[in-house]
Parts: structure tokens; sequence; C-alpha cells
């Protein structure tokens, strides 16, 4: 059970009941949701939203001017769902404050991992201890814990390497955007090292690292971290 | 622009070139007119101081013939002793017949006898032969300068030419500097026109009428813009909306194959709008990003890998090759619009192809870099307006890239990346 409260605001009714009824099959337990950013604002005042699907286009006061609200006095994290998909707009929504930004139409799927990957990157302290097939990962100590109850100590690298996969848990992280992570920018030629990288963490997470489960390798993509949460 | 200046520098000295051999040609020309002129001819026509020698010595003509020639001329001559006094003379005005002392001959030798032009001629015998014209006809100016001034004048004459012509260049070069720098604000501002990088032009200065034009131009076509976003967000919202109904009802049907048929007929209107939306932009010659250089293998990864997060492959697959000396290779692009130059032929990879297809994208080297998407089904005659491809085709033209669509029972579109 996810126990974090989410606001979905959209004007599309039967859509509002939809995601209410998708995200609570998918362990969200606190969903709410309004019709419009009055409404939506009445809601926020009460101070008891974690995370909040804002549409953009809406009667009244429309998402971009409702996030300007939310932006004056609140971090509460914001996810914009959209029908205006061009890079204007999403670069607009950026410089509002939005923490992520989906277009519609949307898979379900998609929605949720976002979902989970901004909760996470907004509230680190409750993402400490991470459920894998076989074993837990604890960031906050970087270490791994193996379900047969041997422990690992992680490397600076591979705390970094598993918390980008795991706040993109679920999605496959490019073989660049994990070098990236792991020593910044001009990432040529890092791959190998990378590799090196993977199967040191693999040691320390996999029952059997030749055959992993948790960690999968995307051949020619990147890599995919699934969590017991996924 | 520079090609502009420099085509307009090198006019300008031609110009110059032009100019100094017309004003030589007109005082040419004048001179010879004027040698050639009524006025000349009574110089022109004047007997040589021979003819009149000659005549003297009985060589030639005789006296009455030698008077009748210079009085037809309105010339005469005399011939003066050492001692003043004329020996003989021939059409003679009366003021002249007089006795002539030292300070006349130094003074008419060298200007005017009574007001009368006159040529003057020593002949051996120490005379005097004076040949005179009529007053009024004839100038005689003498000039004295020292040798080395009259050299240094020499000298000085191309000397002043050179340095008017350098004085010409470097005022036109100022100039032209200056105009570069008024113009450089308004060529900026054409090409910038409508976009986020076009800053209001400064509405002072050179050009005035220019730069109100462009300001409000640019006004016009921000506003057309803004009204084309807000038609095509509206169209978006009213197709979209019902789409995410639709696409989250599947989650709700237990039939799956039935709920990836229906997710896959969402995907496909969802890129059609997409399209649309795009080439509608691509249309009216608005560029959606920056072109920069980047790592092609990386960004193709990242379009690849978002193509996979934000879809549902099913039962596809989606195979990358980068061959490992093309790893490197970088190229000047849109991120933006490679990522749906991508999402396009992967969409119709998806959309054409049976479950289990696996569509392969490839990076290889054909005497230079080239992006293949192979489906291994040529499934796409089946339906479709090809928007999708004409984008693709588009967004390749606008990247400087050439598209190929190869159909041999497989599906495969090649582009021919250029390096940079």
């Amino acid at each position: 059970m996810n126990p974090e409260r989410i606001l979905f605001v959209d004007d599309d009714g039967e859509l509002r009941e939809l995601i209410k009824d998708l995200l609570s099959a998918h362990g969200f337990k606190s969903v709410t949701t309004a019709g419009d950013g009055i409404e939506a604002l009445k809601i926020l005042k009460q101070g008891k939203t974690d995370l909040v699907v804002l549409d953009v286009m809406m009667p009244h006061l429309d998402g971009l001017d409702l996030l300007k609200i939310i932006r004056e006095n609140s971090n509460v994290p914001v996810i914009l769902l959209t029908a205006k998909g061009e890079d204007e707009d999403r670069i607009q929504g950026f410089e509002y404050g939005a923490d992520d930004y989906l277009v519609k139409p949307f898979l379900t799927k998609e929605l949720i991992l976002r979902i989970k990957a901004v909760l996470r990157r907004a509230y680190p302290g409750h993402h400490n201890k991470v459920l894998l097939d076989f074993c837990e990962i604890r960031f906050d100590k970087a270490e791994a814990l193996k379900n047969d109850g041997t422990s690992y100590n992680l490397t600076a690298k591979e705390s970094k390497i598993l918390k980008k996969l795991y706040e993109n848990s679920g999605c496959i992280v490019s073989l660049d955007a994990l070098c990236e992570c792991a020593i910044g920018e001009n990432t040529y030629g890092y791959e190998n090292t990378l590799m090196s990288h993977i199967r040191h963490i693999r040691e320390k997470i996999e029952e059997d690292p030749s055959r992993p489960k948790s960690l999968i390798t995307v051949r020619g993509l990147g890599y995919k971290l699934v969590t017991k949460n996924d | 622009m520079i090609e502009y200046f420099r085509k307009n520098l090198v006019q300008s000295v031609l110009l110059f070139v032009l100019f100094a051999f017309f004003n030589l040609a007109v005082f040419v020309g004048f001179t010879v007119y004027l040698a050639w002129s009524e006025s000349s001819e009574t110089y022109e026509e004047r007997l040589s101081f021979d003819t009149i020698e000659d005549s003297l010595a009985g060589t030639g003509l005789n006296a009455n013939e030698l008077e009748e020639e210079l009085k037809r001329r309105g010339h005469f001559y005399l011939l003066i002793a050492s001692d003043g006094s004329i020996i003989s003379s021939a059409a003679l005005p009366e003021e002249l017949n007089t006795h002539y002392t030292l300070s006349d001959v130094a003074s008419f030798s060298r200007w005017y006898l009574k007001g009368y032009p006159v040529n003057t001629k020593i002949l051996g015998s120490g005379e005097l032969l004076v040949y005179g014209f009529p007053k009024d006809k004839v100038v005689k100016y003498a000039l004295t300068f020292p040798t080395t001034g009259f050299v240094q004048t020499l000298i000085f004459f191309p000397l002043l030419l050179v340095v008017n012509f350098l004085f010409f260049l470097f005022l036109f070069l100022r100039r032209q500097k200056n105009t570069q720098k008024e113009v450089r604000p308004v060529l900026e501002g054409i090409q910038g026109l409508g976009s986020k990088d076009f800053s209001p032009l400064d509405e002072t200065g050179n050009f005035l009428d220019l730069k109100r034009a462009l300001n409000k131009t640019d006004k016009i076509l921000k506003q057309k813009e803004a009204d084309r976003r807000d038609w095509i967000g509206g169209i978006s919202h009213d197709v979209r909306t019902p789409l995410s109904v639709i696409s989250a009802s599947c989650e709700l049907i237990k039939n799956e194959e039935l709920s990836r048929r229906i997710r896959l007929n969402v995907l496909k209107i969802k890129n059609l709008v997409d399209s649309l939306n795009l080439q509608n932009k691509l249309n009216y010659g608005i560029s959606p990003g920056k072109t920069e250089t980047y790592r092609l293998s990386s960004v193709l990864r990242e379009s690849a890998v978002g193509f996979i997060n934000e879809n549902d492959l099913g039962s596809c697959e989606l195979k990358l090759i980068v061959e490992p000396e093309l790893e490197s290779f970088k190229t000047a692009l849109d991120p933006y619009l490679f990522g749906r130059l991508l999402n396009n032929l992967l969409n119709n990879g998806l959309v054409h192809n049976p479950d289990g297809t696996v569509i392969t994208v490839r990076l290889y080297n054909d005497h230079g870099p080239v992006l293949s998407v192979l489906n291994p089904i040529d499934g796409s005659s089946r339906s479709g307006t090809g928007v999708g491809l004409a984008l693709v085709e588009k967004i390749a033209k606008y990247h400087g890239w050439e598209s190929q669509i190869i159909r041999d029972g497989r599906f495969e579109v090649r582009i021919i990346l250029t390096s940079p």
C-alpha cells in the first residue's frame, strides 16, 4: 500500500472516476478528486495532500494558474496532465513549478510509474528502504541486505546507480542516463565501467547474478530495476 | 550580409576607378575641344618662324605674299635690331610701329606687347624676330618653379591621387562599418521574426520605418502562433481527453487481446494528432526546438527508451543495434524532432505488425552513417493516412538528411545522415 495522498484534478468526471479507481487498485489508499481549480484549492488548503495530478485546461481557474497559486506557499509535488504536448507548453509547465509532465492520452501504467517516481524524489526519507526479490536496499546506510541475512556495503557509485534505477523503477533507464548519473557529462567510453558496476551490484542484490531478476538488462538500451512495490 | 558588403566594396572601388577615368576623359576631351575650337585656330594657324625667316632671306614667300598670309590670319611680325629699332615688319598695328628699349623687349618676350600676345625668336645675327597675334585671342602665362619644387610637384600629383584613393577607402569602410552596425540588428530581427529569439528593435536611428514594420510584423506573427497553439490545444484537448478515458477503461477489460487492440487504436489516434500538430508547426516554418550537436547513439537510445516506457509494446520487441564505430558519431539535430521521427517509425511498426514482431533499429555505416528502422512485415498498406511517414520525411529534410523507404516484403525506412 502507498500511504501518500493523491489529489487528481480534471474537469472530465468520467476520467476522474476511472483514475481514482485505478490508482486505488494500484495501491494508493487515499485518492481525492476535484473537477476544477477552485475546488482543488479548497482541498489543498486542508493540507492533506502529498501529490497533485493536475489537468491544465480547465474552466474557471486553469491548471497553470492554480499551480502558480500552489507554488506561492507550498512545495507539494505536481504532475501536469495535459492535452498540450508541445515543447513550449512543457517548458512553461516546468517554469511554473511542475515536477513532471504527462501528455494525454496516457497509459495508466505510465501515470502510476511517474507518480511513484515523483514521490520518491519528493520524499526520499519515505523511500530509504527498497524491497527487491532477494534483498532489501537501505539507501540511508548504503547497504544491501540479502534475504539470507548477508549484508553488503554499496560503494558511492553503486548507490548512485541504484538510486537512479529506483527513482525510475519499472521503467528502462538508458545506458547514457546511468553513465551520466555516475560520472556527470562526457559519458562516452564509460559503458564498460558501468557494466562492471552493474555486475558488482548484481552480486550484492541478486540470488543468482548470472540470471538477474531485479536488475534486468534491456539489450542495447539500458537497465530496469524491478521492485516488489512495482 | 558580409557577402553583400564585400560586393559593395568591390563595386565602390570600381566606381572610384571609373570616376577617375571619366574625369581624365573629360579633361582630355575638353583640351582637344579647345584645340579645335574657333578661338584656338588663331594660334594653331600661325606661320612658323622658319617661314618668316625664309621670306626675309628671299628663299620663301615674297614680302607681299607674306603680308597677305599674315593679314588673312590677323597676325603680324616685326624684326627688331639690337638697338631697338624695327628693321622690317608686316601687318604691324600702327601703335606698335615704334622704337623698343631693352625693358620693353624683356617685358613682351614674357608677357604681352601693348596687349598683343607675341612669340619671339633671336636670330643668328642678333636681331629679335617677334610674331604677334590679335589682342584677346591667345593667353600667355609664364610659371616659374624652383627645380626641386617642380620635381616634387610631379611626384605630388600621383601621390595625391593615391592618398585620395586611400582616404576614400577609409571613409567608405568606416561608413560601411557603421551601416553594418545599424543593419545587423535589423537582419537579426528579420531572421528571428515570430520566434522567441526576437527582441523588439529599438525604434531610433536609421531604418526607422523598417524597424517599426518588423516590430509590428513580429507582434502579428506571435499573435498568429498563439492563436494556432490555442486552436490546436483546444482540438487536442477535445480529442485527447476522451482518448484518456478510453485508455484508462482498457485497464478494466479482462480480455487482454481486446484491451490491447483498443490501446493500439488509441495510440494510432494519439500519434495522428501529434503528427498533425507537428506538421502544422513545420508548415508554418516554426522550428520547434534548437539544433545542436549531439552524440547520435545517446539520443537514439534515450528516444527508444522513452518510446518503450511510454507505450505498451505487448509482445512486440524493440532491438537496437549501434555499430561500435558509430558510438562516438556526432551530428547536429533537434532532439525533440529526432524523438518524433523515431516515435513515428516505431509506432508505425507497432500498429501495422502482428504480436511478437521484432522491430530492429540499426545505426550502421554504409559510405556514411545510416539509421534504419526495419519491420519484418510490410503491413503499412493495410491502413493509415501516411501522415506519420510524411512527417518522418519532413523531419529528415529539416535536418538535411535523406529518407528512403524500402519495401521488399519487409518494410524499412532508412535515414541517410550527413556528418556535421
